[in-house]
């Protein structure tokens, strides 16, 4: 994190007119992470990452979370900068793809637009979903951060201020975004999703006080769907055409090392579909050492694939240097449907870096 | 008897007055200092805002330009706990967050004292933190620690 400067100054412009106006300062950054786990039992597979359905299985597996990104900042003006984020993900063969690539202008000091690709804002770690180091689990619970719609392409705006003592942060966004991935299916083998998410609009507030913050978010918008099996299995099968809301409430706190974070979140469609899922969780920090407690249960009501899932979560994160946190977690998940009961268990580990 | 009773309450004084005797560098060993110009009141909210990167701009509008110190260095882990009220990892999480999604752009790191007073006496938007003894006359203290 310690960002490498680069001066580009155009010499012959510099000659002519104030040099600030036409020299670009570079800020170079980047995170990575290294992980690893199993699920303890041979016939369970357990999905990580929503956007690239990377998913633990029965044999130690490094892809699902491994991870490396890279930022670069210009900074144009004192209002102008431009921010590329390229991140490689295991669970997408380690090819790389912009996550964030937008232009920020402060229209005040408290106010700027964003346009160009940037991270849905939905849950409170959906942007810093990427950086490992930004939170003390291995990911937050994947029952809440479900939604495979990670980027939109358009523009937002960001405000911050404060009131006295209370902080307020609001962003409001709208775009669209269409992303390709592969989810693997026990009977039909890999399928082919294309999700096109379109007029997605969203608002969210983060009230913060000293030691509390208290976070609102709402999202609409059209998303469709569609997945095509392997070329035996049949055609293209459009599975979701609708208008999808989603409403969010989070509630974190720092009261000196011990740190307690929640969210709710339910989401809706025009059909019959609906799903609500929360968490709680408390850590505390004991000099280097955080351990934590989670409990998460989501409940998806998707005629006929209604489930309910209760995943608790022990862990350990151990801020090792300044620069790197190495993670241990151990989990277990039950899952119900209307015919069957599975349970399962998942060891996972990782490090965290921020350079 | 008179003489024992004295020498025990002036032994007693004496324990209170070592007790009590705090050198003055540990009261205020540091100081945070901006641009001469720079005439607005800052308190250690304000102080704990600009480098927390919650505000862009002085009290009085104009704009901000915190100076960070090398991770690690006696006096970065002072001023993180005695005026930001926290730890270099917990601040580090803080700013991953809001560097990683593009919100902020990071303070520019300093090596030594001299560095850091020389940055600040030539640009008016910056605010940053040194030794005590470093401080001239180029400069104006506003908070020390």
């Amino acid at each position: 994190m310690e960002c490498r400067r680069l001066r580009l100054l155009t010499p012959a412009l510099g000659l002519l007119t104030s040099a600030n106006l036409f020299a670009t300062d570079f800020h170079f950054s980047g995170f990575a992470t290294a992980a690893g786990g199993k699920t303890l039992d041979s016939e369970t597979v357990y999905v990580v990452d929503p956007t690239t359905q990377g998913a633990y299985n029965n044999d130690f597996r490094f892809e699902p979370e491994s991870m490396m990104g890279l930022q670069v900042q210009a900074l144009i003006s004192n209002e102008l900068r431009a921010t590329l984020q390229l991140v490689a993900k295991g669970g997408d063969d380690f090819s790389a793809k912009a996550d964030w690539a937008f232009i920020t202008y402060d229209i005040t000091p408290k106010l700027s637009v964003n346009a160009g690709r940037y991270r849905l804002p939905t849950f409170y770690y959906s942007e810093s979903l990427d950086v490992g180091y930004s939170y003390y689990w291995i990911r937050p619970p994947v029952e809440v951060y479900r939604i495979f719609t990670a980027t939109l392409d358009g523009v937002n705006l960001y405000y911050s201020s404060f009131f006295g003592s209370m902080e307020i942060i609001t962003q409001a966004w709208f775009g669209s975004n269409e992303t390709d991935f592969v989810s693997p299916h026990p009977i039909t083998g890999d399928v082919a999703i294309n999700a096109d998410t379109t007029r997605n609009l969203g608002l969210n507030t983060t009230l913060g006080w000293d030691w509390l913050k208290l976070r609102l978010v709402y999202n609409v918008g059209d998303i469709t769907v569609t997945a095509t099996p392997p070329p035996a299995s049949g055609a293209p099968i459009q599975v979701v055409d609708s208008n999808i809301t989603f409403l969010g409430a989070a509630l974190m706190s720092d009261l000196g090392a011990f740190k307690w974070r929640s969210e709710y979140t339910q989401s809706d469609n025009e059909g019959d579909d609906s799903s609500r899922s929360w968490y709680a969780s408390a850590a505390y920090s004991l000099g280097a050492l955080t351990p934590h407690f989670t409990h998460a249960v989501e409940k998806a009501r998707e005629p006929p694939f209604d489930f309910n899932r209760t995943t608790n979560t022990l862990g350990v994160a151990w801020y090792f240097t300044r620069s790197a946190v190495i993670k241990f977690e151990y989990a277990k998940s039950k899952r119900d449907t209307a015919i069957e009961s599975s349970d399962l268990e998942l060891v996972s580990t990782a490090v965290d870096i921020v350079f | 008897m008179i003489t024992q009773q004295r020498s025990r309450n002036l032994f007693i004084a004496l324990i209170i007055v070592l007790l009590s005797w705090q050198p003055n560098c540990v009261m205020a060993d540091y100081a945070v200092i901006v641009h001469p110009s720079n005439h607005t009141q800052l308190d250690l909210t304000d102080i704990r805002r600009i480098f927390l990167l919650k505000i862009k701009q002085f009290p009085d509008g104009k704009q901000v330009a915190p100076i960070d110190r090398r991770e690690g260095s006696t006096i970065r882990r002072e001023f993180i706990k005695t005026v930001i009220g926290t730890d270099e990892i917990k601040l580090k999480a803080y700013w991953a967050r809001l560097l990683f999604t593009g919100k902020v752009i990071l303070p520019r790191t300093l090596n030594n004292d001299a560095e850091v007073t020389s940055t600040v006496a030539e640009n008016p938007a910056s605010i940053g933190y040194v030794d005590s003894k470093s401080v001239t006359d180029d400069v104006r203290v506003v908070e020390t620690f």
